[in-house]
């Protein structure tokens, strides 16, 4: 290859993506994205996620059928399935073999949410900058490489990976705000059929396996219903600090126990507060009025705090410190 | 017989309580034992001494002495005392153990599992306009598991 047509290259590349990304904006590529749930596929994926000092890697052969249907197998290290989540679009069954135990509850209903998309969409762009990071190849396929950047400090940074020819997310990063990797998924290969078996997304539980309802499908009751379902809450304010909204709320009954779970969101992280006039998880950890880091969620952590005789936790894929200046909001 | 008789032997063969199989060989000890034999022949003159003292007849009336009896259990003790004696024990007893009780063992409220909020937290994840970084959203999943695990 002569010296002209080196230089020539680089730049023919760039006007070549430009073109091709000129009939769409980061946004428009993103959104086609999040918007195209019935692509079908089959392919494998190795997931990591860092969760204080621990690191978990699961992998999983994902089928994603029409009409939200999908199957889920995880892998054990030996290849055998140790879990396995069915959905045909109502009902979601988990499977877990070695406890002969299956759990069903409602699939995701997105259309009942209090936020409609498109409001969760302009939180989502006002809260973070959306932007075509790069460009590259993950299970055999073409990219394009969204990133999206918190507009205030200490929030995570994420990075998807979006496939040219279907419009299916291949890869994710996210990124604490040290710039290290809180989690990360690949597709490590993906195929794209026209059809599927429709026996993947259809579930009957195995002889001798006991079937229960998990009840943990959410309600999504506005702050008007939650204060009229009879709990007792404190105040809630309608959002926090860096852009966080109260989206819904619901009742759950954990342990004989009623649990008000109250949800806030930017449009990407969702922080949870759980209220209750019973403590949470260990018996004799003390409950003090000043906000404390309590534990760790997959990404993120748990502040625990007692007011006025109630019981909170707060949780969500934040810094703590970040996270107890949201508890401090709520107080 | 090697070795000395002791006391107990000695004083039984004075009293010609032995076995013929336990008198053979102390017998032919004390016959080649001086020091042996004074010990016998001071246990004779004891029981000839004791056989000398008067005899008395006890009055018409008197009772023998009781038989020793073995030292009670507790619980025949308990089962034979009266009410008034063990009711009050019992009672003092039992208010021992619920103090102590109440103050070594102190009672915490039950608490509600954490595993099942933070399978909540998961699960609503799973609604978001964006998928979790998780793109296999096997974190609900999982936490499921461990919340059955630990029931």
């Amino acid at each position: 290859m002569n010296g002209g047509l080196k230089k020539i290259l680089p730049i023919v590349f760039l006007i070549a993506s430009a073109g091709q990304l000129g009939a769409q904006t980061p946004e428009e590529i993103l959104k086609n994205a999040l918007e195209s749930s019935g692509v079908i596929y089959r392919g494998r994926m190795i997931s990591v996620t860092h969760s204080g000092e621990k690191t978990r890697v699961s992998e999983a052969v994902l089928s994603s059928g029409p009409n939200q249907t999908f199957r889920k197998e995880f892998l054990a290290p030996n290849g055998t399935v140790e879990r396995l989540v069915v959905s045909d679009g109502e009902t979601e069954w988990i499977y877990i073999p070695a406890r002969r135990v299956v759990w069903q509850g409602n699939a995701k209903k997105t259309d009942s949410k209090a936020l409609t998309p498109e409001e969760e969409w302009a939180l989502l762009t006002k809260n973070y900058k959306v932007a075509l990071a790069g460009e590259g190849r993950a299970a055999g396929q073409e990219i394009w490489t969204i990133s999206l950047s918190p507009q205030g400090g200490g929030k995570t940074r994420r990075s998807l990976g979006i496939a040219k020819k279907a419009p299916v997310i291949l890869t994710t990063r996210e990124y604490n705000p040290d710039g290290t990797i809180a989690a990360q998924s690949d597709f490590t290969d993906i195929e794209f059929p026209s059809r599927l078996d429709p026996a993947l997304f259809e579930f009957k539980a195995p002889q001798n396996t006991q079937v229960k309802d998990h009840g943990l499908e959410p309600e999504f009751l506005s702050w008007k219903e939650m204060k009229e379902s009879g709990l007792k809450l404190g105040t809630i304010p309608a959002s926090l600090p860096q852009g966080f909204v109260f989206e819904s709320g619901d009742v759950l009954t954990v342990a004989n126990k009623d649990v008000a779970h109250l949800r806030f969101t930017d449009g990407l992280i969702v922080l949870s507060l759980f209220e209750s006039q019973d403590p949470f998880g260990r018996a004799r950890a003390p409950w003090n009025d000043e906000p404390e880091k309590d534990g760790n969620t997959r990404t993120g952590h748990t502040i625990r705090w007692k007011s006025h005789n109630s019981y909170y936790i707060l949780m969500g894929e934040l810094p703590a410190p970040v996270l107890q200046t949201m508890a401090h909001s709520l107080k | 017989m090697t070795h000395h008789p002791d006391s107990e032997v000695l004083s039984a063969f004075a009293d010609q309580e032995l076995s013929l199989e336990e008198r053979a060989p102390v017998a032919a000890h004390v016959a080649s034992c001086p020091p042996c034999q004074d010990s016998l022949a001071g246990f004779q003159r004891i029981k000839s001494l004791a056989g000398a003292l008067p005899r008395k007849t006890l009055p018409e009336g008197w009772s023998p002495l009781p038989q020793t009896r073995p030292i009670p259990s507790p619980w025949e003790w308990l089962k034979n005392a009266r009410p008034t004696v063990w009711a009050p024990a019992l009672g003092f007893a039992l208010l021992l153990a619920v103090t102590a009780g109440w103050l070594f063992f102190p009672k915490h409220p039950e608490t509600i599992p954490l595993e099942a909020l933070l399978a909540a937290h998961d699960r609503y994840l799973d609604e978001g306009l964006l998928p979790p970084a998780d793109l296999s959203s096997g974190s609900f999943s999982a936490k499921l598991a461990s919340y059955e695990e630990s029931e």
